[in-house]
């Protein structure tokens, strides 16, 4: 996306604003004085809020039918000739009266006007482009002003007077109308829409939006306090200047010359700061800064000017000089970091409600905001008078509020950003049979002949917790669950066994004789369930049943009911079909092992035999029916298993299953050990789904993998075992999706934030050093399957680093955050790189540069030679250990043998010998490279 | 299964660079070079002359062909389906369903070709979930040529009937 002439457009809007702002503000307050008198300033507030009702109405019903840019025109359109008709009547009937209704409106034109470009800079640019570069459009506005300023001069003699200048700023408004349908005809599809069928139109569906919705949404509360407290404190700041300016020049051409400086230091003074310090401030210090600052620095201002009224008197020359740097600080800030902020701030509001809020915020809730502060100015000039203390203490107090609600928008903010990330997960609900509907499409399910439809129906059923669904079920296993229906059959007698112990003690005892094997197994697993211990003499009969399901649940049943005689057959059996030549035989020997516990003895030897059988299919099966626990003496039959691919994860999660057995786990997961990657990624899944303190501490000693591959593996399980922990204790609120950095459930929680931010400055310092190697060898002719490896290490890093965050951050928040930076919108991706700028603390916030440039390594100029061929020599030989090993250097000599004067050959590696196997690739390409007729013989993959 | 009856060499390509081969194909695409290698160990070079049988239609096989070098026509009889050169794949549906295959490829011009066999591939989809969602969109994307090639078919049929 090209931001260059979007930002331009905008800025240009600006300047046309700026322009015909200022030709409208001139005129206003000159005829307005000169006919009302200043006393009468304090009622246009109270006007001006009325007037933001009407229009906060007008704008929701207009925006709800046509998008934001082109209400935009239409209102620009009804301006320009109501400025131009102001001028005729003024200037042909002297109707000096209409400079009333007009500096009533005037307060609302800046926030109105401001939220339509805010609106379509939120259209255009996503929000880190916005907080950088929206500081350039309001300079635009900042120009036009103080252009309009300066103009005005000289245009009153051109034009004739001073009502001239309405003229002049109708020109303004065309010129704004024209640029403002310059800038749709540009980018149609940004601005052409309905805002409310932005973001995938899924607000079709959505209730309409009331005040009453806005009101639940505390970010958009938070954005109008803060908005409401800073149209106060402005406008009270305002008068504070004008009337104690008024006092001190009672001339009126000292008055003017006072005004015209002031403007030129406040607007000249604003466009500095918005042209050389805004972008860089909110991008190295982001929302925190820009919404604070301003209230930070009124309140210092505030203060000073409290103390030194106090100290001199309120008529002092210092305290007219600080009441006037106080609003020229709060003019400068406002625009530098304060628009810029919010602006970014109602990106994190939802698509629908976005623009309402804006529209409602500026159009409403600021007028009021004005009229609050004009009836507060009037109650003070009535009782106390406004040249004494109580104003500049009521300026403290509200900018107090100010700063709070700044703060406040600041945490909100993150947790909104972290909600509007979409979830990609698929959230598991209870079904809650609440309506007749429900209970009716539950009937037609089980009145269906789909036994597909059946079984549903029966699970619906019995997780409903209906009340009457255990009498339902079990008239169904009595009368309808007939042929075609046995797996429903099954599932509703074990349902039953759950919900109604009666019923499914005498329909399972009935279910035992019949005829489909599925039946009788869920029968007899049902009565083994309800501890009906004379199911096992039925068992017995069943252990000899042709269905191997059935068989198991008899052994199952004989294990934890029967007595010595039947634990005997079960063991009978078992052998009988452990020697046998039939692998399925043997692996069914090994299901009857471990259904049920058997004399320790007996299952040992029948456990150990079967772990030494040479299919792997038979020792998996033995693996599941181990129990290390009962039989710690087998584990060493187990670890040969975790060297074969098919069985690693069974034999690792049959060593996780023994708290026993897990320090087995630790030693093939040692980092200096030889176990092999299968084995370590084994074992740390077997160790993340086993949980649990133990578990997790296993995770944390092996976190330094020399294969940074298992070494992800190692993080990311370490991260789930971690937010499980977290999800177990109860959150600090409801709403709050993220964490406080650091905070852990798992045991040893309390330095787990600073050992993950340790993880992840160490993966930060090598992707530093993977960008830097391929900045180097990006010019080689024969680089390019060098970079296709180096992107996949910078890759790599930049997955650990998301797992390193997500130790200390939250897995469920970072997963959100990783998947929507794997989104090709880059609107989508800066929401989730603005929530990671106003989370990541400290010494993780580097990571959010890389995860920002990933995927766009743009590669640098070549290289010199000397600095090239020590590039690619330490690729090669890897002296400090950092590379991985033996693939990058096998394609770094593919590279140098295609890349003829890169400094360094392939002959220079001819003596270069390695001691470890698996490194076949390297060697291999170095001996074919060199024409080395034998490859050298080195065994193993890599 | 019949075996190709093309000429099976010495190896011609490093393992190296049947990665960087394998690298180009769209069901590979994202899969580390490193991850790669181990099926790259896997592949087998077939060389064809042009106008030989790669993929004889009926035939039951498991295994694709990558495209090293060279041009491929698949086609059922005379009726033409889809080219195939460097970097593409035949053949990958029986791999995930090892059957009759249902159409022939014959080589346009000399090609060397990389044959991939089922295991290596199931323990790659085991390891790489990327990999079956590459494959599932690749063979959307096969299905929607068919679709078009079949719409394009019966127009032309209405069009002369």
């Amino acid at each position: 996306m090209n931001v260059r002439p979007r930002v331009l457009l905008l800025a240009a809007q600006g300047f046309a604003f700026g322009l015909l702002l200022a030709w409208v503000t001139v005129p206003a307050n000159t005829i307005f004085l000169d006919r009302f008198g200043s006393n009468l300033l304090p009622v246009t507030y109270l006007g001006a809020a009325l007037a933001g009702a009407g229009t906060s109405v007008a704008l929701a019903s207009a925006l709800r039918r046509r998008p934001l840019a082109a209400v935009a025109g239409r209102i620009l359109v009804g301006v320009a000739t109501t400025l131009a008709g102001i001028w005729l009547v003024v200037a042909l009937a002297g109707a000096t009266w209409l400079s009333f209704p007009v500096l009533v409106v005037l307060p609302i034109a800046l926030p109105v006007g401001f939220m339509f470009v805010v609106g379509q800079a939120g259209m255009l640019l996503d929000v880190r482009v916005l907080k950088v570069l929206y500081p350039r459009v309001i300079a635009g506005f900042a120009l036009g002003f103080t252009v309009g300023g300066l103009a005005a001069g000289p245009l009153l003699g051109i034009l004739g007077g001073i009502e001239g200048l309405f003229a002049a700023a109708a020109a303004a408004a065309v010129v704004l109308l024209a640029v403002v349908h310059r800038t749709v005809r540009s980018f149609p599809a940004e601005l052409s829409v309905l805002e409310q069928e932005d973001e995938g139109g899924d607000a079709a569906s959505s209730d309409p939006i009331t005040l009453r919705s806005l009101a639940a949404n505390r970010l958009v509360v938070l954005v109008m306090a803060f908005q409401m407290l800073s149209q106060v404190e402005s406008q009270w700041l305002d008068y504070l200047v004008y009337s104690r300016a008024a006092a001190r020049y009672p001339d009126p051409t000292d008055l003017a010359t006072f005004v015209g400086r002031f403007s030129a230091i406040a607007y000249g003074a604003d466009i500095l700061f918005l042209l050389l310090v805004a972008g860089v401030v909110l991008r190295r210090f982001g929302l925190r800064l820009g919404l604070s600052a301003n209230p930070a620095a009124v309140m210092a201002m505030a203060v000073s000017v409290v103390v030194a009224s106090a100290v001199q008197g309120s008529g002092a020359t210092l305290v007219f000089v600080l009441v006037v740097a106080a609003r020229v600080t709060d003019m400068v800030l406002s625009d530098g970091t304060t628009r810029t902020s919010v602006g970014a701030a109602y990106q994190a509001i939802p698509g629908p409600q976005r623009l309402a809020a804006q529209s409602t915020t500026e159009s409403l809730a600021v007028p009021v905001a004005i009229g609050i502060s004009g009836a507060v100015l009037l109650v003070v000039q009535a009782t106390t008078g406004t040249a004494g203390p109580t104003l500049l203490v009521l300026v403290a107090i509200v900018v107090g509020m100010w700063l709070g609600c700044a703060i406040a928008i600041y945490r909100t903010y993150r947790q909104h950003l972290l909600a509007g990330l979409r979830h990609r997960f698929l959230e598991p609900e209870s079904l809650v049979l609440d309506e007749h509907g429900s209970l009716e499409a539950v009937d037609r399910l089980l009145a269906s002949g789909d036994p597909r439809d059946v079984r549903l129906g029966v699970d619906l059923l019995a997780d409903a917790g209906h009340e009457g669904a255990a009498v339902q079920l079990a008239d169904l296993v009595r009368d309808r669950l007939g042929d075609g229906h046995e797996v429903a059959h099954g599932r509703a007698l074990r349902h039953l066994g759950t919900l109604h112990r009666e019923h499914a003690l005498t329909l399972a005892a009935d279910a035992l004789g019949h005829p489909h094997p599925v039946v009788r197994a869920a029968a007899l697993e049902t009565l083994v369930d309800l501890d009906a211990l004379e199911a096992a003499h039925g068992a017995e009969a069943l252990l000899h049943d042709p269905d191997p399901e059935v068989q198991v649940a008899a052994a199952a049943a004989i294990g934890r009911a029967g007595d010595d005689h039947g634990r005997r057959l079960v063991v009978d059996l078992a052998t009988e079909l452990a020697t046998s030549p039939d692998p399925v035989s043997r692996t069914r020997a090994a299901a009857l092992a471990g259904a049920g516990p058997l004399p320790p003895a007996e299952e040992a030897a029948l456990i150990g035999r079967l772990l030494g059988d040479a299919d792997p299919a038979v020792a998996v099966a033995a693996l599941e029916a181990l129990s290390l626990d009962r039989l710690p003496e087998l584990a060493p039959l187990v670890l040969p298993w975790l060297e074969e691919r098919a069985t690693a994860a069974t034999a690792a999660a049959a060593l996780a299953r023994s708290e026993g057995a897990r320090a087995q786990l630790a030693r093939v997961l040692d980092p200096t050990g030889a176990g092999s990657t299968a084995a370590r990624l084994a074992a740390v899944r077997a160790l993340r789904d086993v949980g649990g303190p133990d578990a997790w501490r296993l995770l944390r000693e092996a976190a330094d993998q020399p294969d940074r591959d298992v070494g992800l593996a190692v993080l990311r399980a370490i991260a789930a075992t971690n937010d499980a922990a977290t999800n177990d204790a109860p959150r600090p609120t409801d709403d709050d999706p993220g964490r406080d950095p650091g905070a852990s459930g798992a045991e040893d929680g309390q330095d787990l934030g600073g050992w993950a931010s340790e993880q992840v400055a160490a993966d930060l310092a090598h992707a530093e050093r993977i960008a830097e190697v391929r900045s180097a060898v990006a010019g080689l002719e024969g680089a390019p399957m060098l970079l296709t490896a180096l992107d996949d290490e910078l890759a790599l890093a930049r997955d650990r680093v998301l797992a390193g965050l997500s130790i200390r951050y939250g897995a469920d928040a970072l997963d959100r955050v990783a998947f929507q930076l794997d989104q090709e919108s880059p609107r989508v991706q800066a929401m989730a790189l603005e929530w990671l700028d106003v989370t990541l603390q400290g010494p993780d916030r580097p990571a959010i540069a890389l995860l920002e440039r990933a995927g766009a390594n743009a590669g640098g100029p070549r290289q010199a030679g000397s600095v090239l061929a020590d590039v690619l020599r330490d690729l090669v030989e890897d002296p400090h250990g950092v590379w991985r090993r033996p693939w990058l250097a096998a394609c770094t000599l593919l590279a140098i043998a295609r890349s003829p004067g890169c400094g360094v050959e392939v002959a220079d590696f001819r003596g270069f010998t390695t001691e470890r196997t698996g490194w076949a690739i390297l060697l291999e390409t170095r001996d074919a490279l060199l024409d080395i007729p034998e490859a050298t013989a080195v065994a193993g993959g890599t | 299964m019949t075996e190709p009856t093309a000429s099976e060499g010495s190896a011609a390509l490093l393992t190296v660079e049947r990665v960087a081969i394998l690298q180009r194909v769209d069901l590979f695409r994202a899969v580390p070079g490193h991850t790669l290698v181990a099926v790259a160990r896997a592949l087998e070079e077939l060389r064809f002359d042009a106008g030989e049988v790669v993929i004889e239609r009926g035939s039951t096989e498991d295994w694709l062909f990558v495209v090293a070098d060279g041009e491929l026509r698949a086609h059922v009889g005379d009726r033409h389906l889809a080219e195939r050169g460097p970097g593409d794949v035949v053949g990958e549906l029986a791999l995930l369903s090892p059957g009759v295959r249902s159409a022939t490829v014959t080589a346009l011009t000399p090609a060397l070709l990389l044959r991939l066999r089922r295991r290596p591939f199931e323990e790659l989809l085991e390891d790489r979930p990327e990999i079956a969602r590459a494959v599932i969109a690749s063979l959307a994307h096969r299905l929607q040529e068919l679709a078009d090639q079949d719409a394009a078919a019966a127009a032309t049929t209405e069009a002369g009937g």
